[in-house]
């Protein structure tokens, strides 16, 4: 145990952890928004995820870079990584949609129980990672160097390098776009209406297959800019990578309160710190055991997570 | 249904229930006696794993066309090397009727694992590459070429102790990873300054690369696989106070897919391996090897092959079943390409020898003999 690293170590141990965190929360709002109009954990999320760094892998290997080539100039960058996030965004979003349709939409209309459509959440998880594990032979498959990654900024411990800054200006820009979708827009109505009463929701005119497509379609694109995100990060990925990071994320949503979007934010950004301080301090071997000591502890106090299921009232 | 019944029934003798009744039944072997490989030939750890079959069946092709009185075949169980696959495979190579011998495990955790099943069916193993003391003296069936991580350890302590470095270890918690880091540890308790452990599989090194730098440390050992160390040591030279450590691993580190993962940040590594350079020690074989697969030769292509050499020996000296085999095992001294091989009572190489390694301009480059 080393209490002194925090002192020591404290900003930049926290910059690391928002880092992680805004990753975790572009993810982890797939599972909540998701979980706000169904009332279904949809475990096949981290694949959709998952999907979104494999076609990030694909987009960069059009271009032929070797790894050994020096950083791209910002402007340049950023022009490659907008092609990137989009193309994530887009086959991520789209296999979200097609998840629904394929693994929830005939369970739902046949008035399966919420068990079944669990169940076969599941199945289309391992389906998915299956199949990318034969494609991708479970190979590591990795990402070159795009951006400069030296530090432009530093104060004793803490830096900071383009890569940190663009992951959270990145979500932070996102988060501002999605507020806008739920709060004031007719789709983001839709959605707080079929969360809040599914029945009424009909009965006002809404059609509900379509608000949960969109709504699966929103959390997919989420997940995909994620994915492009954590790409530029980690500069890896393999077929089973979608479930560290998918159960962090998950964590963080109930954490959060699941069905809640300002809880599945601040449940991120809580768990990447949470995570980031306790491997520092007692080791990384302890930092599930303490973040899941945490989250016990919180659902034992507040079974509904810090905010409450409440993703009709919320606000980003 | 036969399939299911046959699978059972391979893994109830697997289980020792049926031993008893087993040799009988392996009199029945209708065509070629049968060498397997195990290892892995497909998943992330393929690359070391196809380099090793490669070098077991140059050294079959290379028996057959002498036109010995005992034809031997090549065959192969791929564990992807994971402990949880090896048992249920070594079943099946124990039920194969044909099968002598094999060459394998790769990998400690998937051979420590499957050790067992061999010796209720008594096939003879020869392993190439596991390196974990706790297979020695594990079973009168296992031998291995290479020495054991009590040998691979201290070499790696005596490579950071003699850069003058304070040592920081960092382990993934696996038998091969977190055994060859707690010898190193022993060996450079003056010089050790941290450690901490991370999980197979992590992508997330940020913390331990805060407590590498806040613990002062010029050297980083890294207890592991190539995966993880790939990501590892870019995240070392990401930050700025990390940037300049040396970074030390063993064998496990020490493959082709390391420099394809890390790039430029794999250049100048440590590296040890038990491992001999087969282009220095056996340029014609080397040579021969990339003729016939086109690739080039890895770290342990040529123990594989002085794996498969001995067994086929023994099957030369007319030792055609597993018990006739491992009994000549444990006598036999060999005279094999680049070394003479002979197994100690606990399976171990009489003769062990460490190399270093490094990476230079994209690839593995030979530094020197350490043992």
């Amino acid at each position: 145990m080393d209490f002194s690293i925090l002192i020591s170590n404290f900003w930049s141990l926290g910059l690391d952890g928002l880092v992680v965190g805004a990753i975790y929360a572009l993810i982890s709002l797939g599972y909540t928004l998701v979980y706000g109009v169904l009332r279904l954990i949809n475990f096949a999320h981290s694949e959709i995820f998952m999907i979104g760094t494999m076609a990030v892998y694909l987009v960069v290997l059009q271009f032929g870079f070797t790894g050994y080539e020096d950083p791209l100039p910002l402007i340049k960058f950023i022009g490659i990584f907008l092609l990137f996030a989009t193309v994530a965004g887009i086959v991520s979003g789209g296999s979200a949609v097609l998840l629904e349709i394929v693994a929830y939409r005939r369970l739902r209309n046949m008035g399966a129980s919420r068990l079944s459509s669990l169940i076969s959440a599941i199945g289309a998880s391992f389906f998915l990672v299956e199949v990318f594990r034969k494609i991708s032979d479970s190979k590591n498959l990795d990402f070159p160097r795009l951006i400069n990654k030296d530090p432009f900024f530093t104060a004793g411990t803490l830096y900071l390098s383009a890569d940190k800054v663009l992951v959270l200006v990145g979500a932070t820009i996102i988060f501002l776009i999605l507020n806008r979708i739920i709060n004031h827009t007719k789709l983001g109505m839709g959605i707080r209406a079929v969360s809040q009463d599914e029945r009424t929701a009909i009965l006002m005119g809404v059609n509900v297959n379509r608000i949960i497509s969109y709504t699966f379609l929103l959390g997919g694109v989420l997940a995909g800019v994620g994915s492009a995100f954590y790409m530029v990060f980690y500069e890896t990925t393999k077929a089973n990578v979608g479930f560290l990071v998918g159960i962090s994320a998950f964590t963080a949503a109930v954490l959060g309160g699941i069905g809640n979007v300002r809880g599945a934010l601040v449940g991120s950004f809580a768990l990447g710190l949470i995570q980031q301080y306790t491997s520092a301090v007692l080791g990384y071997n302890w930092r599930d055991v303490v973040t899941f000591v945490i989250l016990v502890l919180v659902l034992l106090i507040k079974p509904t997570g810090l905010f409450g299921e409440a993703l009709q009232k919320a606000r980003v | 249904m036969k399939k299911i019944i046959s699978i059972v029934s391979a893994s109830a003798l697997a289980v020792g229930l049926t031993v008893a009744t087993a040799p009988s039944a392996f009199a029945a072997c209708g065509g070629d006696l049968k060498i397997y490989f195990q290892g892995a030939l497909t998943g992330p750890y393929a690359e070391t794993g196809i380099n090793e079959a490669n070098g077991v069946i140059l050294a079959i092709d290379k028996y057959n066309a002498t036109n010995p009185k005992t034809k031997v075949a090549y065959d192969s169980i791929d564990t992807q090397a994971s402990g949880a696959q090896s048992p249920a495979l070594a079943a099946k190579v124990v039920a194969d009727e044909c099968a002598i011998g094999v060459v394998g495990g790769m990998y400690s955790g998937e051979t420590l694992a499957a050790v067992p099943i061999y010796e209720g069916g008594k096939v003879p193993v020869v392993s190439p590459s596991a390196t974990n003391p706790a297979l020695t003296n594990k079973s009168a069936y296992f031998h291995r070429v290479v020495g054991s991580d009590l040998v691979q350890g201290p070499a790696l302590a005596q490579i950071a102790i003699g850069l003058k470095s304070k040592l920081f270890v960092v382990d993934d918690a696996t038998a091969y990873g977190k055994g060859l880091a707690t010898i190193v540890k022993k060996n450079a308790t003056k010089i050790i300054v941290g450690s901490d452990g991370v999980t197979e599989g992590t992508t997330n090194f940020t913390s331990v690369v805060a407590k590498v730098a806040k613990s002062k440390a010029t050297a980083v050992f890294y207890g592991g696989y190539y995966p993880e160390a790939a990501i590892f040591v870019k995240a070392l030279r990401d930050n700025p106070a990390t940037k300049k450590v040396a970074f030390i691993a063993g064998d496990g580190v020490l493959d082709g897919e390391y420099i394809k993962l890390a790039k430029k940040n794999a250049e100048g590594s440590y590296l040890t391996a038990p491992g001999e350079p087969m282009d220095k020690v056996a340029p014609a074989l080397a040579k021969e090897y990339k003729n016939k697969f086109n690739r080039e030769h890895g770290l342990y292509t040529l123990e594989a092959y002085n794996s498969a050499y001995v067994l086929l020996q023994g099957i030369k000296a007319g030792k055609t079943t597993r018990e006739a085999l491992n009994t000549w095992l444990g006598e036999a001294v060999v005279k094999a390409v680049g070394s003479t091989i002979s197994f100690s009572a606990t399976g171990d190489p009489d003769k062990i020898v460490m190399n270093q390694y490094t990476i230079k301009g994209g690839k593995m480059v030979w530094v020197k003999k350490l043992s």
